[in-house]
C-alpha cells in the first residue's frame, strides 16, 4: 500500500491510509504493532513513512499484540508519545494490558479497525472487539468514515494528554467498509497538525530515573486500589467536556464540527435510530427518503461512546415516540447489544418515555441494506402508532429462521 | 488434477508414478502459484496414508495462509487462534493419546506470536508432530517482516531490507528448540527440488512415526517459497531458498535422539548424553545439569516424571545433591532455588 503525500485539497484514500497520514503528521515518538487484517496497512503505510525518513518515530515490529501493547505501555510510561493499531483477535490479545494502560493513566492512542471476533473465524466488520473492550478504561470514539477517522486521530493526543484526563484513547472505524474502501479526505497540512497537537503537558508520574518511582505497583487489600478506580471514572467524567472543547477547537481550524452525538432530523423526529460507525451513512440516506414520504424520521449517531454522553442523549431523544438502537455487536444472554443497554439506561435514568427496540445487524460483515433500515423505521412507525415492540432483539438481514 | 493416471481413461499407457493420496481432498487450491504450502500438505497426506493413520489423525490448524488446510486434508481439524496450536494439540493428545495429533504452523504463527506455546510444548515433550512452514514472512497479512525474515530481506515493514541494528536477527527455531531436552526430533527440510522434496517427505513421515512410537515432541521445519510476498517468480523463489535461505537455515537433522532419561543424565556428563545427535551447530550442552570441572553435577534439575507415561519417574530421593547447607539456612532462604550450588528443593 503506497503512502500518500499531503499537498492537494481533496484526496481519495482508504480509511487506513487516512489514519496512517494523520499518524505521520503527528509523528509520535514510538509506534509498536503486530499486523492483523484489516488494520495491517495502517501500520504498514506508517512503516513506509519510517523507511522514507518522513517521521522520526521509533517503530517496533512486536511479536504479538500483547507485546505490542506492553511495549506501548513501556514507552508511554517513559514519557514518549505512543501510538498503535489493531483489530479483532489482536485487540482481544491485548486485553490484559489494555486495563494496565488505562489504570496507569498513560495517554496512548490506538486505532481499532473493527472486525469480528472468532469463532467461526471471520475477518469482516462488526464491533465485538472494541465493544468487548468498552470497560477497559479507554476513551472510545467511533467514526463513520475516513475523514472522521483522520480528524479523530488528529484530535486524540490533546484529549488523552489533557491534565484532567490522562487516559488512553481508541479510535474506531469499520473494517473493510471504511478501512479498505476509498473515500474523500481533506487533510490538514503537517504544520497545522503539529500546531493543533502541540506539546504534551508535563506529567510527573512517569519514569524518571533521577527521582525513582514505580509505575503500576502492587496495591493490595489495604491499599488504594478502590480509590484508584474511582479516580479513573472521575477522569472519564472530566473527559466529556474536554473532548467537546477539542472538537470545538478543531472546528475553528477546519470548519468541521463534531459533537459526542451527531443528529440528523432530530428537531422534529417521532421515530429515531441510534447508530454507530459506518451504518450512519446508510441510515441517513434512508431517513431522507422517508422524510420525503412524510415520516418524521431521525438519526442519532454516537461518536463518543466512552465516556458515554448520557445527558445529551436523553435530551435529543426526549419527545421521540419510538427509538431503535442499532447494535453491530451482541451481548449474549443480555437484554440486548451493548449500545442498546447503554441507551436504555440513559433513557430510564433521565425519565425519557419512548418505546425502544434493539436491532442487531452486520455481525461478521453481514450487509446492511437500505431496505433493512427502511424495515427498521417502518417497525418504529408502527410502534409510534400504538403497535407493540418485541422485548427481544430484531436481527436485520438474517438468513433462515 | 493430479498427475495420477489411475481412474482416467487410459489414453496414456504410462506407468503410475504417483497416486492421489487418500488423505488429500480433490479440490482446487487457493495457494498462489509456486507456494510451498501445497507441496507440504501433499507430503503430509502421503505420510498419513503410508502410516495408515488417516482415520485417527487430528490436525490443529494455525492462522496464516494455511488457515484453510482443513479443505485439503481429509482428517479432523481443530482451528485455534494465532500461535496457540501447540497448546491445543497438547489438550487433544492428552485427552486422546490414541489419536495422531499434529499442528501445521507458519513462521509468524509459531515463531512470533506463538513462541511461548511451541517452546513449552517442546519442553514438556508433548508427543505431537509439528509441521513448521517457514517462508520468512507473514504471508497471509501481505508480507510483513517476521522473526524469521533474513537479514537484508525486504518486506512490507522493512522496505530497505531487515537491518540487524533496527530489527535484530532471525530466529532459527529448530536450533533454538534443540536446546530443550523435551525436543526429540528436529529436522529442517525444503520443498524446492525433487531431492529436497523427497527428503522433506522422509522427515515428515519420520516425525509421525516417532509419535506412533511415543517418543515425544518432534518438529519438521519446512523452508517454503512465498513468491507472492518475496516479489519473485516461483522459480526465482526456489533458487532463493536453495542459494540463500538454506544457508542461513541449514537443511538436515538438527536433533534426533531417544527420549532423554534422567537417570542417564546423572551418569553421563551432558556432552555424551545418550542418543543426542546434533548436526551443523555446536551445542556444548544438549541436555541436563551442568557439570563442574570434575564432572560433578552442581546444579541439578528437578526430577521429572509423567504418571503412566513413557518417562520413568524418578523421585527426588534418587538424587543426592552435592552439598547441603547446614540445617536452618534452607528455611532462611525460603527454600527457593537459588544460585548454582543450591540444592534442589524437595518436593513439597
Ligand atoms: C491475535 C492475532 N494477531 C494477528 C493476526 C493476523 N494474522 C493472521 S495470519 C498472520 C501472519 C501469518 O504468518 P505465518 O504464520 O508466517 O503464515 P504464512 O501466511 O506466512 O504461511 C497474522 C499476523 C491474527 N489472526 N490474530
Ligand atoms: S502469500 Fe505466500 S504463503 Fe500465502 S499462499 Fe501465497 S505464496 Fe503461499
Ligand atoms: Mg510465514
Amino acid at each position: 500500500m503506497s503512502a500518500i503525500t499531503t499537498t492537494a485539497k481533496v484526496r481519495a484514500v482508504t480509511g487506513n491510509q487516512a489514519v496512517a497520514l494523520a499518524m505521520k503528521q503527528i509523528d509520535p515518538d514510538v509506534v509498536a504493532a503486530y499486523p492483523i487484517t484489516p488494520q495491517t496497512d495502517v501500520v504498514q503505510t506508517f512503516s513506509q513513512y519510517v523507511a522514507d525518513g518522513a517521521v522520526r518515530a521509533e517503530f517496533v515490529t512486536a511479536e504479538s499484540e500483547h507485546s505490542a501493547m506492553s511495549a506501548c505501555i513501556g514507552s508511554a510510561a517513559a514519557g514518549a508519545r505512543t501510538m498503535t493499531a489493531t483489530s479483532s483477535a489482536g485487540f482481544a490479545l491485548m486485553w490484559e494490558v489494555l486495563f494496565v494502560a488505562a489504570s496507569m493513566r498513560l495517554p496512548l492512542v490506538m486505532t481499532t479497525v473493527n472486525r469480528a471476533l472468532s469463532g467461526p473465524i471471520n475477518i469482516h466488520c462488526d464491533h465485538s472487539d472494541s465493544m468487548g473492550g468498552r470497560d477497559t478504561g479507554w476513551l472510545q470514539i467511533y467514526n463513520e468514515d475516513a475523514q472522521e477517522a483522520y480528524d479523530a486521530t488528529v484530535m486524540s493526543f490533546p484529549i488523552a494528554e489533557h491534565a484532567a484526563v490522562r487516559l488512553p484513547l481508541m479510535n474506531m472505524y469499520d473494517g473493510f467498509i471504511i478501512s479498505g474502501a476509498i473515500g474523500p479526505l481533506v487533510p490538514l497540512s503537517d504544520g497545522q497538525v503539529q500546531a493543533f497537537v502541540g506539546e504534551a503537558p508535563p506529567y510527573k508520574h512517569l519514569l524518571q530515573p533521577n527521582d525513582p518511582i514505580t509505575v503500576g505497583p502492587f496495591d493490595g487489600l489495604h491499599g488504594w486500589y478502590f480509590e484508584h478506580k474511582i479516580a479513573q471514572n472521575r477522569a472519564m467524567e472530566a473527559a466529556l467536556p474536554v473532548i467537546q472543547e477539542t472538537y470545538d477547537r478543531f472546528a475553528e481550524l477546519t470548519g468541521r464540527r463534531y459533537h459526542h452525538l451527531m443528529t440528523y432530523g432530530m428537531e422534529d423526529a417521532e421515530v429515531a435510530l441510534v447508530v454507530i460507525g459506518s451504518a450512519a451513512g446508510t441510515a441517513r440516506s434512508v431517513m431522507k427518503q422517508l422524510r420525503e414520504e412524510g415520516i418524521k424520521a431521525g438519526i442519532v449517531k454516537i461518536r463518543t461512546f466512552r465516556p458515554f454522553p448520557t445527558e445529551e442523549l436523553a435530551r435529543v431523544l426526549s419527545g421521540v415516540k419510538a427509538v431503535g438502537i442499532m447494535d453491530r455487536a451482541d451481548s449474549y444472554g443480555a437484554q440486548g447489544g451493548p449500545l442498546y443497554l447503554e441507551v436504555l439506561a440513559a433513557l430510564y435514568q433521565r425519565d425519557v418515555q419512548a418505546k425502544t427496540v434493539n436491532f442487531v445487524y452486520g455481525l461478521g460483515g453481514r450487509d446492511l441494506f437500505p431496505q433493512n433500515i427502511e424495515d427498521a423505521f417502518r417497525t418504529l412507525e408502527a410502534a409510534a402508532g400504538g403497535a407493540d415492540l418485541p422485548y427481544y432483539r430484531i436481527y436485520l438481514n438474517m438468513k433462515g429462521e | 488434477m493430479d498427475w495420477c493416471t489411475e481412474g482416467t481413461p487410459s489414453l496414456v499407457t504410462a506407468p503410475v508414478v504417483t497416486r492421489h493420496p487418500r488423505a488429500l481432498e480433490s479440490v482446487a487450491t487457493h495457494y498462489c502459484p509456486g507456494c510451498g504450502h501445497g507441496i507440504t500438505q501433499r507430503l503430509l497426506a502421503n505420510a498419513l496414508d503410508e502410516l495408515g493413520v488417516r482415520e485417527r489423525t487430528v490436525g490443529v490448524a494455525a492462522i496464516g495462509c494455511s488457515v484453510l488446510i482443513y479443505n485439503y486434508l481429509d482428517v479432523d481439524f481443530q482451528e485455534l487462534p494465532h500461535g496457540r496450536a501447540p497448546a491445543g494439540a497438547t489438550g487433544i493428545k492428552r485427552a486422546r493419546p490414541d489419536l495422531v495429533v499434529f499442528t501445521y504452523q507458519g513462521d509468524g504463527d509459531l515463531a512470533a506470536i506463538g513462541t511461548a506455546e511451541i517452546v513449552h510444548a517442546a519442553a514438556r515433550s508433548e508427543n505431537i508432530t509439528v509441521i513448521f512452514v517457514n517462508n520468512c514472512v507473514y504471508g497471509m497479512t501481505g508480507g510483513q517482516m517476521a522473526p524469521t525474515t533474513l537479514v537484508g530481506q525486504r518486506s512490507e515493514t522493512c522496505r530497505e531490507g531487515r537491518d540487524p541494528k533496527l530489527h535484530g536477527y532471525p530466529v532459527r527455531v529448530a536450533e533454538m528448540l534443540a536446546t530443550l531436552d523435551g525436543a526429540v526430533y528436529l529436522e529442517r527440510v525444503s520443498v524446492t527440488h525433487p531431492e529436497n522434496v523427497k527428503a522433506a517427505y522422509r522427515a515428515i513421515r519420520k516425525a509421525f512415526a516417532y509419535q506412533l512410537e511415543d517418543r515425544g515432541f518432534s518438529l519438521v521445519e519446512v523452508l517454503s517459497p512465498c513468491p507472492t510476498n518475496w516479489g519473485m517468480t516461483p522459480s526465482e523463489a526456489v533458487r532463493w531458498i536453495d542459494e540463500v535461505v538454506s544457508r542461513y537455515y541449514p537443511l538436515g537433522v538438527i536433533k534426533d535422539c531417544a527420549p532423554v532419561h534422567f537417570a542417564h543424565l546423572l551418569e553421563h556428563p551432558p556432552a555424551e548424553s545418550p542418543g543426542a545427535k546434533l548436526h551443523g551447530f555446536h551445542y556444548e550442552t544438549v541436555a541436563g545439569p551442568e557439570a563442574d570441572e570434575s564432572g560433578r553435577l552442581t546444579r541439578p534439575q528437578q526430577p521429572f516424571g509423567r504418571r503412566g507415561g513413557r518417562w520413568t519417574a524418578i523421585s527426588s530421593k534418587d538424587f543426592q545433591p552435592e552439598s547441603r547447607p547446614e540445617s536452618g539456612s534452607q528455611a532462611e532462604s525460603g527454600g527457593a532455588a537459588g544460585s548454582a550450588g543450591d540444592p534442589t528443593p524437595e518436593d513439597p
